[in-house]
């Protein structure tokens, strides 16, 4: 394959402005993304973006800290602004929306408390960090989001708190403080205090519009701006191929789930596929958080007390930890092997239990005893049977064979040649299940056996790399009210392109076959968006698509001559990224 | 635990939005109409059409056992969240079938779905899908509608898809300047060819009874597509599945309100049409840990319209004594599902046994006629 179209394969192509690196230099530098794990933080590229539509505020704290110039406001911001401090016990006087002394006062307490320096007076970016700490201690019913926080794309994203859940525990804390938020307005709801309709729309201003927002958001911009994207395009891989979906698991747990995935993208397929099954994202998605061991403390507790209640597996997650994590069901395994699975997997999940080990693990659910899956007893003690069974279903030959199925069908062909597969899994029983080895092996066996523009592109893909293409121009607009508002922002937009990754149909994820995704309707929809886009290029004047077009499909080429062609810039746009060879790979 | 299951109970509404996908087959214009109603996930054949007269019913049910249920034959009753349903079938126009499935007990969603829209014994082997290869066979072209076209559509040589969106429509120039550029793509050519022509336009995000008002609107046209496809998702009900109430019941209701609006929709035309069920698989018999049911085997399914000869339950009922059931858990399939769709696609698509085992359900020949149609 030529090296422009396998960087648009395994990476996320290339902008207008970037060199190409020559084959050798671009496979050391692809392998040697996916060696270590590289750091996420993807808002350092906000104040890297140039769109003057968009705002950005890229001056950083440490300026702030010498602005001195005070932020007029008017009445309301004023006695919204006293309203927070006596809340936060800083202030103690009237709410008059006249800021004399003692405002003054708690306004410099604030000031301390957040590491600015003691003005007392505002200026405009401390208002701002004011307002999201408002945002977050304010009952939600009485939230009047201000227009700079409907909007982020006026908003400095690295200042702004945005829950980011790096570590299970915070996760686990927001998704719990979710819970008691809907129950208080259910509560609220049954008292008669506000109707039914606000009771989900209060809520999902609070929590559910946010974490999609942010989580497509980070990966969107690192997609983009950041320097790796061959090790983010098997992340996009491996978040698929452990779906969860924001319909039946909270977005709360998203990015720390991801974040999850990626973290173990450099260790064991035996690590990832414990750290995924454990973790609560998962154990909320396919409900095994639920499942209670019929002989299990919970059960006889139960039973003590005559609560109706049967004690019993579920076993979703169980049947998918065979069929999509590892054997598949043409291993064969019985209905008793997945109930073995199940019965491990019992007591895991338990957030809402205090009494857990830092994985979540309870015993009251778990299924005493020992139990057998695919002829071997596990009689590990509660909380390490599952850990031996990821082990071992990990060094079964037949996930090896299935994860390089799934590896060549993503990265080489719809219906990829059996010694890619066997390449690709050779080196996974070689390793013992070594991803990085994989991975590695992967960008080879794309080498080795894949053809020129033989994969069509997944919407998410395809959207990346013209964005990437054209060095950003993302639509970063908060979720907005009106249609308008919303096609102006990245996780909108990958709906319409029918690929939101949150919301992947079914634990399988999505597809990887071309049929699943050439439609009308889904075609429709790309001339569309690039049309819209072509009009904010053209005013811009920094994106070419001749050139473009030359160095993506090569000077001279067909494609190139086809663009070139094109009688006027919106055409030449869509000639360009329309282009049969630009969706494929 | 019980706060939780409170919570998620009765936040069921708020899960869904789950936006059916729709597909309209476009034909040549005859009198016959189907509907096809897929409903992924496994519909639970036990909670919406209960066996009352089995007296094991209520033992193996506790927090799932479906109180309420309207009396249908004097032994099945229906869910009482299945009104128009109900009303229907005792006015002569819907029945159902029980304790059917597809002979397959694998219980996998993944090739369980495959088999339900491929009407192939294997999962995998084909990758066309029955109702597409018998229109094929009735030798109508087909525009069939969605965001992806599930594989059932399948199997004709132009397929074509619809579901709203909120991207404002590119220019004439711009379609066919991209028509030209993809004229010579063995995958891409003619695909925005409906697109082109159409000229409706829904903004929205595709609500369930718009989408199937729309549909039998289009139904309607004197060129109009002769099938429509309308997908629910949602019968998955691993936990907190609800009795008369609550998750499960919702999404009947959602479906049941779905195809009476469907039929005020058509109108005069409703008499002519069919509309059927399919689904992966049944549950189990037995409520589980987290009060739903896992995956099982048979099932029921619905048929609804004035080609369906109503007022009956077809079954063969195996029992739900432990013995009786699939691996002690399931209920068991008694009848084919082939059978019931062969007797479906016969009527609407004017084929015959030949064309089915043929082209329909590739060497599979269904065995005995349920009579579940009228003669036309």
């Amino acid at each position: 394959m030529k090296i422009r179209q396998v960087s648009r394969r395994i990476a996320y192509g290339f902008s207008f402005d970037e060199t190409l690196l020559d084959e050798d230099n671009f496979i050391k530098n692809a392998k040697q993304q996916l060696e270590s794990l590289p750091d996420f933080n993807p808002w350092q590229y906000i104040a890297e973006f140039n769109d003057p539509g968009m705002n950005i505020d890229s001056d950083d704290l440490s300026t702030d800290l010498e602005q001195k110039t005070e932020l007029s406001l008017d009445k309301t911001q004023k006695k919204d602004i006293e309203r927070f401090l006596k809340k936060t016990k800083l202030y103690k006087s009237a709410i008059d929306g006249d800021f004399g002394k003692g405002t003054r006062r708690a306004i410099a307490a604030w000031q301390k408390t957040n590491k600015f320096v003691e003005t007392g007076q505002l200026t405009h970016k401390q208002y701002r960090v004011l307002l999201v700490q408002k945002q977050r201690s304010e009952p939600v019913e009485h939230l009047k989001l201000p227009r700079e926080l409907r909007d982020f794309s006026r908003w400095n994203l690295s200042q702004a708190d945005l829950r980011y859940p790096t570590s299970v525990k915070t996760a686990v804390i927001h998704r719990l403080e979710l819970d008691d938020e809907r129950e208080r307005l259910r509560k609220l709801y049954a008292e008669g205090e506000i109707p039914e309709s606000e009771v989900n729309r209060l809520w999902w201003q609070r929590f559910n519009a946010f974490p999609w927002w942010r989580d497509t958001m980070t990966r969107t911009l690192d997609n983009v701006y950041g320097p790796t994207p061959v090790f983010n395009r098997f992340w996009h891989f491996w978040i698929n191929f452990f779906a969860v979906n924001v319909e039946a698991c909270e977005g709360e747990f998203f990015g720390n789930y991801y974040l999850t995935i990626r973290s173990n993208m450099c260790g064991k397929f035996e690590d990832l596929l414990f750290d995924a099954v454990w973790h609560p994202a998962m154990q909320e998605f396919l409900q095994n958080n639920e499942s209670t061991g019929p002989n299990s403390r919970r059960a006889k507790h139960w039973r003590r007390k005559k609560k109706n209640k049967i004690a019993a597996i579920n076993e979703n997650l169980a049947r998918e930890v065979l069929e999509l994590f590892t054997l598949t069901p043409a291993a064969g395994y019985s209905q008793e092997d997945v109930n073995g699975v199940a019965y491990i997997l019992t007591g895991w999940g338990q957030i809402w239990d205090d009494d857990t080990d830092e994985r979540y693990f309870s015993i009251d659910p778990h299924e005493p005893g020992n139990h057998r899956v695919l002829g071997k007893t596990y009689k590990q003690s509660a909380s390490r049977k599952l850990r031996a069974l990821c082990s071992d279903l990990a060094k079964d030959p037949r996930t090896a064979s299935h994860i390089a199925t799934k590896l060549s069908k993503h990265f080489i062909a719809d219906d990829p040649p059996t010694e890619a597969i066997e390449f690709i899994a050779d080196a996974y029983i070689k390793s013992k299940g070594d991803l990085v080895a994989i991975h590695q092996a992967t960008v080879d066996a794309v080498l080795k056996f894949g053809d020129n523009y033989a994969k069509f592109l997944q919407p998410e893909i395809w959207y990346f790399q013209i964005h990437r293409a054209v060095g950003g121009y993302l639509p970063l607009g908060f979720d907005g009210k009106t249609d308008d508002q919303r096609s102006r922002q990245v996780n909108s937009t990958l709906l319409e392109l029918g690929h939101l990754n949150c919301r992947t149909p079914q634990p399988n994820g999505w597809s990887d076959l071309a049929v699943d995704w050439l439609t009308p309707e889904m075609m429709d929809r790309r001339v569309r968006y690039v049309g819209q886009l072509a009009n904010k290029l053209r005013r811009e004047k920094r994106f070419d698509p001749y050139l473009y077009a030359d160095k993506v499909f090569g000077e001279g080429s067909s494609g190139a001559q086809y663009v070139a062609g094109a009688p006027n810039y919106k055409h030449a746009c869509i000639r360009l990224f329309c282009h049969p060879d630009f969706m494929r790979a | 635990m019980e706060r939780r299951d409170f919570l998620k109970g009765t936040l069921g509404t708020l899960y869904m939005m789950a936006s059916p996908n729709m597909a309209l087959p476009d034909t040549n214009p005859t009198e016959k109409r189907l509907l096809v109603v897929l409903l992924r996930g496994g519909m639970d054949g036990l909670a919406s059409i209960p066996p009352l007269g089995d007296k094991n019913l209520s033992k193996i049910r506790k927090d799932i056992l479906v109180n309420g249920a309207n009396d249908l034959d004097g032994f099945f009753g229906i869910n009482p969240s299945l009104r128009f349903l109900g009303s229907e079938y005792h006015k002569g126009r819907a029945a159902f079938v029980h304790a059917t499935s597809f002979p397959y007990t694998g219980r996998s969603h993944f090739d369980g779905q495959n088999i339900m829209e491929t009407g192939f014994e294997q999962a995998y082997a084909v990758t066309s899908g029955w109702v597409g290869r018998a229109m094929n066979a009735a030798g109508f072209s087909s525009l069939a509608v969605s965001l992806p076209i599930p594989i059932i559509l399948r199997g004709n040589d132009v397929n074509s898809n619809y579901f709203p969106t909120n991207f404002p429509k590119a220019g004439k120039s711009v379609y066919k300047d991209v028509k030209e550029m993809w004229q010579n793509d063995p995958q891409l050519a003619g695909l925005l060819d409906p697109i082109i022509g159409r000229r409706m336009q829904h903004g929205g995000r595709g609500d369930t009874r718009e989408l199937v008002s729309f549909a039998a609107k289009e139904m309607h046209k004197p060129n109009g597509p002769r099938v429509g496809l309308l997908e629910f998702e949602g019968f998955d009900t691993h936990a907190l599945q609800g009795n008369e109430d609550g998750h499960h019941a919702e999404i009947l209701a959602e479906l049941d309100g779905v195809l009476e609006g469907f039929k005020r929709q058509m109108g005069d035309l409703y008499d002519n049409t069919v509309v059927v069920t399919v689904t992966e698989f049944g549950r189990t018999a037995s409520e589980n840990g987290t009060q739903g049911t896992d995956h099982g085997w048979a099932s029921a399914i619905f048929l609804a319209g004035g080609l369906v000869k109503g007022k009956q339950v077809i079954s063969d009922w195996p029992g739900l004594g432990s013995k009786d059931l699939y691996e002690g858990r399931d209920l068991l399939m008694t009848i084919d599902a082939r059978d019931v769709y062969a007797e479906v696609v016969k009527t609407v698509f004017d084929l015959n046994d030949e064309d089915i085992a043929r082209d329909v359900f590739l060497g599979y020949r269904p065995e005995k006629s349920l009579g579940l149609m009228r003669s036309t």
